[in-house]
């Protein structure tokens, strides 16, 4: 059998495993293994998944995953996420479905420091969701906004899935930072719109909540300095070229607990939580990475992704159609694999195939994230949606993806006009000194 | 058997005792695991504090990376008991119930495959960083085959809540 052949099979084999219900890092470690074992020698094969996984737990650049994981956590756990939505409530709330417009600009507050999509979405689900159905809002509106909002802390940075997908195509993970931050603010407008359109046409499914007073609206804004704060100390760092992403992202999780600790918002308990939350996360993260580095080993060895970048690359269509189809694969496996592990099981196959074809890494790790996104809304595997039914549970999942619909359109709008003006997401990149 | 004697029967016993036993081993990688991840924080704050005061913090990356190594090994089996990885159940929650069970079976086989292999791969690991020349950090110049002992103790720990899982379908060791 050839390397290309043993390539398939491997590719085929991983398939029967993920189905399975085999968690994906330990499909894609044994695979990688077994094939690489098959194509080499076994004892080359075990002493390759030792060093990476070793190698992979103890990389410094990796280290950026769970200090921003830590900072979200302490945010969460020192009540930031509480005074964010406070905020917005006091400045919007007043307007038709003015609650689910402050919960989407409280998640993408929220998303600017805390890098995961279904974490924002848990957050703001006991945060906004209470309140909501004490103003009657419609929960099928409430529950849609906070899934979708959920997903900006996907694309808003810091972002644990552009870290991943930077680490693994070696693209500077401050440029694909930056490279969100229009999108995502594009997206959360949106979805505001969205909101309102649909609460001035059926008034019922988001009465306003009372006027607050001026000063009080004053005094809400000092809730949103700590977010503040901490945005411009990591972001602006990073786009000054001060700090490297594991320096800022080292400074974010340490700023964020000291801004607890001055406000006693943080107690020992809650600490502890945060440390218990962020390894589990992290590791969860880690460990694809690790699975994914031996998976893309055997790969590099059957030389499969550079034969199908190759007979891509001369097949008579147009590049922009082959970049399309594969846009179109994210849309449809998002929809049934979860977004980080989606990135990390095809990158090593597609990434070759897109820089045959000159797509821009930037703009091409802002387009997979924005896809992806969609998928975590979608059934049937939309996880930012079972995280909202999780918490929710008298509330129906059917009822959770048909609010989280019209959040749908949105995304997709948003993709389109990325793929159509693809400055949107190169203009910031291009002025980062990182 | 009345429930009584069920519950006081040999199998239980050994179960609870079981279970106690790995969940205090589990819970004693977090507190490492914990440590790691302030000492991450804290090196990574210091040496950015102390390069305002124009001076650097010399081996901060391989104090970092490190503890990072460590922090990740010893999160492993509490991510692992609390069945925290990502996984794609869509297509296993259509199969009926003996479907289920036998995938189930035949999936926590292979974990406790893999991660009996990793056990004795990362001790070997850590044995051949050991001989001379022993691999050294780079600034620091600190001995690393430990940390792949690290990584072998936790394997070796996931390997005994996989067991657990094996027999015990759809119940976690450790609640998150």
């Amino acid at each position: 059998m050839t390397p290309a052949q043993i390539g398939v099979l491997g590719c085929v084999a991983l398939l029967v495993l993920l189905i399975s219900s085999m968690p994906v890092a330990f499909a894609m470690a044994i695979v990688g293994f077994v094939g690489f074992a098959l194509i080499r020698t076994p004892d080359a094969a075990a002493s390759m998944m030792a060093a990476d996984l070793y190698n992979t737990f103890s990389s410094y650049s990796l280290t950026v995953i769970p200090l921003f994981v830590l900072m979200g956590q302490i945010a969460f756990h020192a009540g930031i996420s509480r005074r964010l939505f406070n905020t917005a409530y006091h400045w919007v709330g007043p307007l038709p479905g003015g609650l689910a417009m402050a919960t989407v600009g409280a998640c993408a507050a929220f998303g600017a420091i805390c890098g995961s999509g279904p974490a924002t979405a848990a957050t703001m689900s006991l945060v906004a969701l209470p309140e909501m159905r004490r103003y009657g809002y419609n929960m099928e509106l409430a529950c849609g906004t906070v899934a979708s909002g959920g997903t900006l802390g996907m694309m808003i940075p810091p972002s644990v899935v552009f870290i991943v997908y930077g680490i693994m195509t070696q693209q500077s993970i401050g440029k694909l930072f930056m490279a969100g931050i229009i999108p995502g603010i594009l997206t959360a407008l949106l979805f505001v719109a969205m909101i309102y359109i649909n609460c001035i046409r059926r008034p019922e499914m988001g009465p306003a909540a009372p006027v607050p007073s001026w000063s009080t609206r004053m005094w809400s804004l000092l809730g949103v300095s700590e977010t503040l704060i901490l945005f411009v100390l990591v972001i602006g760092g990073m786009f000054a070229g001060y700090f490297t992403p594991t320096q800022a992202a080292g400074v974010g999780a340490g700023g964020s607990v000291l801004i607890a600790v001055v406000r006693r918002q943080l107690s020992w308990w809650g600490f502890l939580r945060a440390l218990q939350e962020t390894m589990r996360t992290s590791l969860m993260v880690m460990i694809i990475v690790a699975g994914a580095v031996i998976f893309s080993r055997f790969l590099a060895i059957t030389r499969l992704p550079f034969e199908l970048a190759t007979w891509l690359g001369e097949l008579p269509l147009p590049a922009w159609s082959i970049i399309a189809l594969i846009i179109g694969f994210y849309v449809v496996a998002g929809c049934f694999v979860d977004a980080l592990a989606l990135i990390l099981l095809t990158i090593p196959i597609f990434y070759p195939v897109l820089t045959e074809l000159k797509a821009d890494p930037i703009w091409l790790g802002a387009i997979i994230v924005l896809v992806t996104q969609i998928g975590t809304i979608t059934p049937p595997v939309g996880v930012c949606a079972y995280v909202v039914g999780g918490i929710e549970r008298d509330v129906p999942l059917q009822t959770i993806f048909r609010g989280a619909l019209p959040f749908v359109v949105s995304l997709i709008i948003v993709t389109v006009l990325c793929v159509i003006f693809p400055q949107i997401c190169t203009w910031l990149p291009g002025m980062v000194k990182y | 058997m009345t429930d009584r004697q069920l519950a006081s029967s040999p199998v239980r016993r050994f179960w609870a005792v079981y279970a106690a036993i790995v969940r205090s081993m589990v819970y004693a990688l977090v507190g490492v695991a914990a440590l790691g991840i302030v000492v991450m924080m804290t090196i990574t704050c210091l040496e950015v504090v102390l390069r305002l005061f124009g001076t650097g913090l010399k081996g901060g990356v391989d104090i970092i990376g490190l503890a990072a190594g460590v922090t990740m090994a010893a999160a492993l089996p509490y991510t692992t008991a609390c069945k925290g990885h990502v996984a794609i159940e869509y297509f296993f929650q259509k199969l009926g119930r003996l479907g289920r069970t036998v995938v189930d079976a035949v999936t926590r086989l292979c974990v406790i495959a893999l991660f009996g292999f990793l056990t004795v791969e990362c001790f070997k690991y850590g044995s051949a960083m050991r001989q001379p020349p022993r691999q050294v950090t780079p600034t620091l110049e600190v001995p690393e085959f430990w940390v792949p002992y690290v990584l072998a103790v936790s394997t070796a720990v996931v390997c005994l809540v996989a067991f657990y899982h094996l027999f015990h379908p759809g119940r976690e060791l450790i609640k998150p």
